[in-house]
């Protein structure tokens, strides 16, 4: 009936669409989805294994909860398996905890595979230490970390990152020293009820976004303008 | 509302024309970009959008920039939007990917990620056709390598 229509219909599936669409489909729902459509066909099976947002929320760690799974265990076979550049990396629950080490190990990989997001926000009790490698990773534009230790070491460099989010997290090293900390691209500073932080250098004059919620005050020195906060 | 509407014409791949508002058409990066390096002669050609999708489209950006229309109104409006065939949301996500329109692409792509989820394999490939082609053993070994999802 409709002529044009029908002459356009050679591919109408889902599955035909380029891989960064399909790969933003499979953002946009819970990872154990995503990794189901690995199972729908060939075409599905390196889509799934190139995803290169992993978002494992609250909703991932109830369902592996659920199942009697380890999370760890998972995740683990997840980053084994996959197969190309891992650019978000994201760990957020309220109630799961996972050990230093475990956490480590997850951090090194994707620090090898190009990560350019990361979120750390767990449950766990004791403050989260980052590995020093973290601190020279070149690919880095988004950090936000939650419960952790912030220790920046010496010759830490964030080329690129572009916002920087700390909460209930224990700082020491440049952001808590005299030392002036160079971050040149940085547009976004949040940090929310950290400690160690009295004052803050900062060589970062791109940024135009920034919050501090403490509850008690903070010098902020920040190149080429000097604010007090 | 302003005097100096400028209008622009679109040319979808079945020939069909559409006169548009430039405040409008400019939701289209595509569009506004070649606006902006004044890349505009008479007719755009829209050359990967059939008239069927373009129609959808410009329903949406009008709905979209009308005034005085509420949140709830909206929400609606995109709610019956997205509630098409998968075939159409196919057609809406390239068009909205070559217009690069992030907010329509964004939708559209939620909504393939809700009929997707919660679903198993055999649902999803009835809702969208796709073909299996695997073989049964085949299938297996990728349903084991990712077993914690099948629990």
């Amino acid at each position: 009936m409709d002529e044009v229509a029908s002459k356009g219909r050679k591919s109408t599936t889902i599955g035909d669409l380029q891989d960064g669409i399909l790969h933003t489909i499979l953002e946009f729902m819970p990872i154990q989805d995503a990794a189901r459509t690995s199972v729908l066909s060939k075409k599905w099976i390196p889509i799934w294994s190139t995803q290169p947002h992993l978002v494992f929320d609250p909703l991932f760690f109830q369902y592996v909860s659920n199942i009697g799974a380890s999370a760890a265990t998972v995740i683990y076979k997840i980053l084994m398996q996959h197969t190309g550049n891992i650019m978000g990396f994201h760990l957020i629950s309220s109630t799961c905890k996972l050990a230093q080490s475990v956490v480590d190990q997850f951090i090194i990989f994707v620090s090898k595979h190009g990560i350019q997001k990361l979120t750390l926000d767990m449950a766990n009790e004791e403050n989260y230490m980052l590995p020093n490698r973290i601190f020279t990773c070149a690919t880095l534009t988004h950090l936000k970390l939650s419960r952790c230790f912030f220790k920046l070491p010496d010759g830490t460099q964030f080329p690129i990152l572009v916002s920087l989010q700390l909460e209930h997290s224990k700082i020491a090293g440049h952001l808590g020293s005299e030392d002036d900390l160079n971050l040149p691209m940085l547009e976004t500073l949040e940090l929310r009820f950290c400690i160690g932080v009295d004052s803050v250098n900062l060589v970062s004059p791109k940024l135009d976004n920034m919050s501090i919620v403490s509850s008690y005050t903070v010098t902020f020195y920040c190149e080429p303008n000097l604010c007090n906060h | 509302m302003s005097s100096s509407t400028k209008f622009l014409t679109l040319k979808t791949c079945d020939d069909k024309k559409f006169v548009l508002d430039e405040a409008i058409a400019v939701r289209s990066q595509t569009i506004k970009n070649m606006v902006e390096d004044d890349c505009v002669s008479n007719v755009i050609p829209l050359p990967n959008v059939n008239s069927k999708t373009m129609t959808k489209v410009i329903e949406y950006w009008k709905k979209h920039s009308e005034e005085g229309v509420s949140k709830d109104v909206l929400m609606d409006f995109d709610k019956a939007f997205v509630k098409v065939h998968h075939s159409i949301l196919h057609a809406l996500i390239l068009a909205a990917n070559f217009l690069n329109d992030k907010e329509i692409l964004d939708m559209m792509c939620q909504e393939v990620a809700d009929r997707i989820k919660g679903k198993t394999p055999e649902e999803i490939r009835k809702e969208f056709d796709i073909k299996n082609d695997f073989t049964p053993e085949e299938e297996e070994e990728i349903r084991k390598e990712n077993a914690w999802a099948f629990e």
